[in-house]
């Protein structure tokens, strides 16, 4: 079986099990959404400002840490395909 | 091996990948191990209070291990389905079989019991549910379960037990394991001497040859070895990072928000999703056969389909090992497999009515059979295509 086919059918799978354990079952229940309703009412407007600030400091992190990893792997890449296209020659 | 990029085989990296799960796992771990306190009235607040707003980065450590732990299992489940495609439990390779399945039934330990850990509301049932499962061992199940738990329910005790297996007992098991899994004392023999900058190919051939070797033109070692799994845990490592800080909703539970209560019992009680195809599997046969309880029936549909899975290289009658598309008849055994894991899984999630236990019923009878006619239909599919 080619590597597509593979790579496919596991991504197909993973994404029926994702679909099936998150969105399904919020289709049947909203109970998990009372919980986090709950959580933010509790919450004060400076309480949800310091809250905010600190989210967007995580976003930033965040997209510094999954951008990191993006480049280390298009520099494998382009090293991997100029290695072989030097085994070639 | 193949250089082509084209030819890079995700299945052949998912124990790489695997790996490195584990280092973050560990490391994680060891950083909230420094925090937590095995309480069962402290627990949840070491958790949710000093972890996750109190100490610098806490929130991510917790993040990297939850998420990690659902990564680890969605690896391992593609690892395991993937080595049962391509016919890797026969001939040579039923010692990785065997020892991956012990591996399997460790991590499927150390995720149940860090599970328990935060104490919240849905650890607390799940734990008292799935430990009150060992009760159907015939003769001393009761017995059992007040070994296990330290208690007659779920309390600190248990929580302390729990504790120990998830950070001594079962990573060293898991080490240990993985030591035999990856057969790293005879890799090591082998290759310590032929390690160099040509690469292992070519000495370890001269070595073992009793024949003249032609010697080849070495293939660099660097990209061979090193470069492909590399990419792979780079690409994964940037979606699993991805998943860290922008879907951590994957790992974590809303109803384990809040601290365990034990006199307020959840309408739906169920585990991570990795164990969620066994729920269905004990729930599914819901009525009394003759004097045969449903539950019974459950787990003896449990036991079988586990036992089935490690005896594998047992039950598969075809002497030869070649990957299910080349199978026609154990190819749709393999997906019928696939489909009926899935499909339990899904209907574990859900809070159970009439549709769920009939077609929880019908995908738990196809996986019990599964099993047992894999020696008949192994025998039929005998000859692979050319």
């Amino acid at each position: 079986m080619p590597n597509r086919k593979i790579f496919a059918a596991i991504v197909l799978c993973v994404f029926v099990l994702v679909m099936g354990l998150e969105w399904l079952p919020k289709q049947v229940t909203s109970q998990s959404s009372i919980v986090v309703e709950q959580s933010v009412k509790t919450a004060s407007n400076d309480e949800k400002a310091i809250h905010e600030k600190e989210m967007s400091r995580r976003d930033m992190i965040g997209y510094s840490v999954v951008g990191y990893f993006l480049l280390l792997s298009l520099l494998l890449y382009i090293k991997i395909h100029l290695q072989r296209t030097k085994s070639i020659e | 091996m193949n250089l082509k990029i084209h030819n890079f085989n995700i299945l052949l990296y998912t124990g790489a990948i695997m790996v490195v799960v584990c280092l973050l796992l560990l490391v994680s771990g060891i950083f909230l191990a420094m925090h937590y306190i095995p309480d069962a009235s402290k627990a949840f607040e070491s958790v949710h209070t000093t972890i996750m707003q109190e100490v610098n980065y806490g929130w991510l450590w917790r993040k990297i291990h939850a998420v990690g732990s659902t990564f680890f299992f969605l690896l391992l489940y593609i690892h395991l389905l993937g080595m049962l495609y391509f016919g890797f439990y026969k001939h040579g390779k039923t010692k990785y079989w065997y020892s991956g399945m012990v591996l399997y039934f460790c991590c499927m330990v150390i995720g149940f019991t860090g599970y328990v850990l935060p104490m919240g509301q849905m650890s607390y049932w799940a734990a008292q549910v799935i430990t009150s499962l060992l009760e159907y061992i015939p003769g001393a199940g009761e017995n059992i379960v007040l070994w296990v738990r330290g208690d007659f329910s779920v309390s600190g005790i248990t929580l302390l037990r729990f504790y120990t297996l998830h950070i001594v007992v079962m990573p060293l098991a898991i080490a240990l394991m993985v030591l035999v899994h990856t057969d790293f004392m005879k890799w090591y023999a082998t290759n310590k001497l032929s390690w160099n900058r040509k690469g292992l190919h070519i000495q370890k051939a001269e070595r073992y040859s009793k024949h003249v070797v032609t010697h080849k033109e070495p293939k660099p070692f660097f990209s061979n070895a090193v470069l492909k799994p590399l990419l792979a845990c780079t690409l994964f490592l940037a979606l699993f990072f991805y998943c860290v800080f922008f879907h951590d909703y994957l790992a974590f539970d809303a109803l384990n928000l809040t601290p365990a209560n034990p006199s307020d019992t959840p309408a739906h009680i169920y585990p991570e999703w990795y164990f969620l195809w066994m729920l269905q599997l004990l729930k599914s046969f819901f009525f009394d056969i003759g004097i045969i309880k449903g539950s019974y029936i459950g787990m003896a549909s449990l036991v079988v389909v586990n036992v089935g899975l490690l005896l594998m290289p047992l039950l598969d009658a075809n002497p030869r090992r070649i990957p299910a598309h080349q199978r026609s008849y154990f190819l749709v055994w393999f997906w019928a497999l696939v489909v009926s894991l899935i499909a339990l899984s899904i209907l574990g999630k859900l809070p159970s009515s009439n549709v769920t236990l009939w077609i929880g019923l019908f995908f738990s009878t196809v996986l019990m059979a599964l099993f047992f006619i894999l020696p008949f239909l192994s025998q039929k599919g005998s000859h692979a295509k050319s």
